[in-house]
Formats: structure tokens, sequence, C-alpha cells
């Protein structure tokens, strides 16, 4: 079977809180998590529903082609009669925006996930070209700015060691639509170990409560802490599209509805919860296979 | 026998939480179900010096917050965890490596979460 495939470049705008539902280590409201590496993600079920709120809102509900990509409403009696002909993947993260005492934010990666967008564009028949970095120890950061300074992520110092980072920041600016510029000055990138420590602990834990509109205090109870990815993280998922079970709609055309139909005169996806309070909103960068 | 350390971890909550139903009064029983829920997004947010110094502060009456401290400290300064030896929590923070602090702070969160379940279990809350 022919597939067609994209690799989706997303850079939050807006904070992003795709939840987990249950607390694990005292934060209320967790942020979705992949489960071997804790890195942050978004499920590959909350962007698939993204992407079909998106396209029901300006096809309509009962649109066929909404039928044909996504498949039929779950809430329908005719939910077992076919599959959707696109495979939408979890968002995995990319860059992780970290506070800096030394400037305004850092773009934080590392070898394991650089290798993982490699492994992913190679199954996407994508073709990106750069060398991994290379950096195991722990207490140090590599950049590819001119003069070597110490930096400060989060509360820990880093050496910086310089690196010419100019192929892989020329794909990174192709997946997310960064100028090249911006990611020279702000990309770092540390040992996984490390890296593993700030996703986990360097998000953004907000407290919230609600208020009693009589009486103007607290509800009881009502304090709760939740966490988010902060504005300027950047993810990507996978979109392959199969033809379509029910009118043969070949691959070509079910992708087509997603990056033209969708993407091409509003590239913005709004992602995870918390919508009415401006969050989940991603800049969309569309990267297409070739064959 | 063997313990699993989350078994250990809980261990140790449930012990120090069940003590506090005798030593603290009401007001300072919901006092402290109230600040063990804060201490985790606290140390996330400020990291764990910054947090354990906080409760240091508040903590010189005893009380809930004082109770908190000790608490922490006396479980990261024991055998096997990362400030195994030092005075108290304060201490191996200035004197330990980042790798330690960074175990440290990761070690006081999975015990905290254990610690504000058993509070909001066994102590009087708000309304009772």
């Amino acid at each position: 079977m022919t597939t067609k495939n994209a690799l989706i470049g997303l850079w939050a705008e807006t904070s992003i809180h795709a939840g987990a539902g249950s607390s694990v280590d005292g934060i209320d409201l967790p942020i979705q998590r992949e489960g071997h590496s804790q890195w942050p993600c978004v499920f590959g079920s909350s962007v698939k529903g993204a992407l079909r709120t998106k396209a029901e809102d300006k096809l309509g509900k009962d649109n066929t082609s909404i039928t044909y990509v996504f498949g039929p409403d779950s809430s329908s009696d005719k939910a077992s009669e076919h599959a959707g002909a696109l495979l939408v993947s979890d968002a995995r993260l990319l860059l992780l925006p970290v506070r800096s005492l030394t400037s305004h934010y850092k773009w934080v990666t590392c070898p394991a996930i650089l290798q993982r967008l490699l492994r992913d564009a190679e199954r996407l028949n994508i073709s990106l070209k750069f060398t991994v970095p290379d950096v195991k120890e722990s207490g140090i950061a590599i950049t590819s700015a001119t003069e070597a300074t110490d930096l400060f992520l989060e509360e820990y110092r880093f050496t910086t060691n310089t690196a010419d980072l100019t192929d892989l920041i020329t794909v990174l600016a192709k997946i997310t639509g960064i100028q090249s510029e911006e990611l020279s000055d702000q990309l770092v990138i540390v040992s996984n170990d490390q890296f593993s420590y700030l996703a986990k602990y360097a998000t953004p834990v907000t407290p919230h409560i609600a208020i009693d509109n009589e009486k103007k205090v607290v509800e009881k109870g009502a304090l709760w802490y939740e966490e988010t990815l902060a504005p300027e993280t950047i993810l990507y998922f996978a979109l392959s599209a199969h033809k379509s079970r029910g009118d043969d709609m070949p691959a070509e055309a079910i992708l087509n509805c997603i990056t033209q139909g969708l993407f091409a005169e509003s590239p913005y996806l709004q992602l995870g919860g918390n919508e009415t309070v401006g969050m989940g909103w991603c800049k969309v960068t569309v990267l297409a296979s070739e064959a | 026998m063997e313990f699993t350390i989350q078994q250990q971890r809980a261990k140790k909550a449930l012990n120090a939480v069940q003590a506090l139903r005798v030593t603290l009064n009401i007001e300072k029983q919901k006092e402290f179900i109230s600040y063990a829920n804060s201490l985790p997004a606290m140390i996330h947010m400020n990291g764990l010096g910054q947090a354990m110094a906080f409760y240091k502060m508040k903590g010189k009456e005893p009380g809930a917050y004082a109770e908190l401290y000790n608490l922490v400290s006396d479980w990261l300064c024991r055998t096997g965890q990362p400030y195994q030896g030092k005075q108290d929590v304060l201490t191996g923070i200035t004197q330990c490596d980042m790798h330690q602090y960074q175990l440290a702070q990761a070690e006081t969160l999975v015990f905290m979460s254990w610690v504000k379940k058993f509070a909001k279990a066994f102590l009087a809350e708000e309304g009772q």
C-alpha cells in the first residue's frame, strides 16, 4: 500500500496543557509524558482530536471527506464500519525552552532527541542531514556561539563548548520555521541525563484557585497546581496517509486534505486543554516526503 | 525481608504523619495538609534549595513548617539517600555537588507525594 508522509513541526505560541489527569510527584495536574523517558509529549489521540476539530470547524461535522480522513464519528452508529485513512503520531519534544540567567531563554535539546528525529524522518522517507553532536559530561553545554562563556540553565551552571552546528540549525529551521539566526543564538545541546532532568523539572507549574463569587474568598479545597509546556516549546509529529477505505481517495489526496486544506490558509493548531483561556496554540510547519 | 524504595518512603511518611495526630493540634494539622500540598510545587518552581530555605525560615516556631522541614531533612540525610551523613538538608545542599542536588530534589518530590496523600488521609481537614 502506498503511503504519503509528512513531518509537522509545532512551535508553541502559548502555553500547552495536554493533561495526563492523575497526580504524580505532588503536582495536581501534570502534563502528558512518555512512559520510559518522562519527556513531555502530546499523545497521538490528542493531536488527532485537534486536527479533527479544526477540520470540522472548517467543513462542518458531517462532511464526508472528514469521515474518510479521520474515520466515522465515534458517537455515530457507523463507527465500526472502517478506520480513518490518516495516521497521526504522538507530538514529540524537539526543543525545550529553559529559562537562563544569561539570556532571555535557551532552546535545549540532547543527542537522544536528535537521533530520534533522524530515525523518525527516515521512517517517513524524509531526508534530513546533520551530525548529532556528542555530549556526555553533565556539566557541558554545546552552543554555536562564537565566544564561550558559562551558561546558566534554571539554577545550574554549564561550561559551554562551541561547535559548528550549521547543518543541524538548517534542518531545525526547516522543521520549525524558526529563523536560523535565532536558533544559532539560542540552541543549546546538553547530555541526555541533564536533558531528562530539565524536561522533568524545568516545566512551568502554576497555582490556580477558584473564588466564591459571593464572599470573594477562595472556595474550599479549590487550590490546585497545574503543569504546562511553556510557550516557545517545539514539538513535531508524523502524519501518514493511506488511500481511503470508502471511495478510493488516493493517499496523496488524503494527506493534502490536512497539509493544504487545513494548514495552507491558517497554519495554526490548538492542542490540549484550557482552550478558552488561550492555551495550546501552535504554529504549524509542514515538511512533506519527496517520494 | 526486602522492601522497595517506594515502600520505605511510604513507611517513613506514614509513621511521621500518624505521629502528628498526637503532637499537632487540629489547627496545626490543617496547616500541615496545606503546606505539604504546596511544597512539591514550590520545589518544582524554585528548586529544592530555595524551597527548603523558605520552610526553614517559616519553621522557626514549632509547627507545620518545622515538621515538614525536619521530615524532608531526616529522609534525605538517612542511609542510602543523597545527603546521607549530613547534619540536615541545607548542609547537604551547600556541601554536595550538582548531581547530588538533582537527586535530592527528585527524591524529595516522590517522597512528598506520599506525605501529601497520608496527610490528607489521616489529619484533621477543614470543615471537620
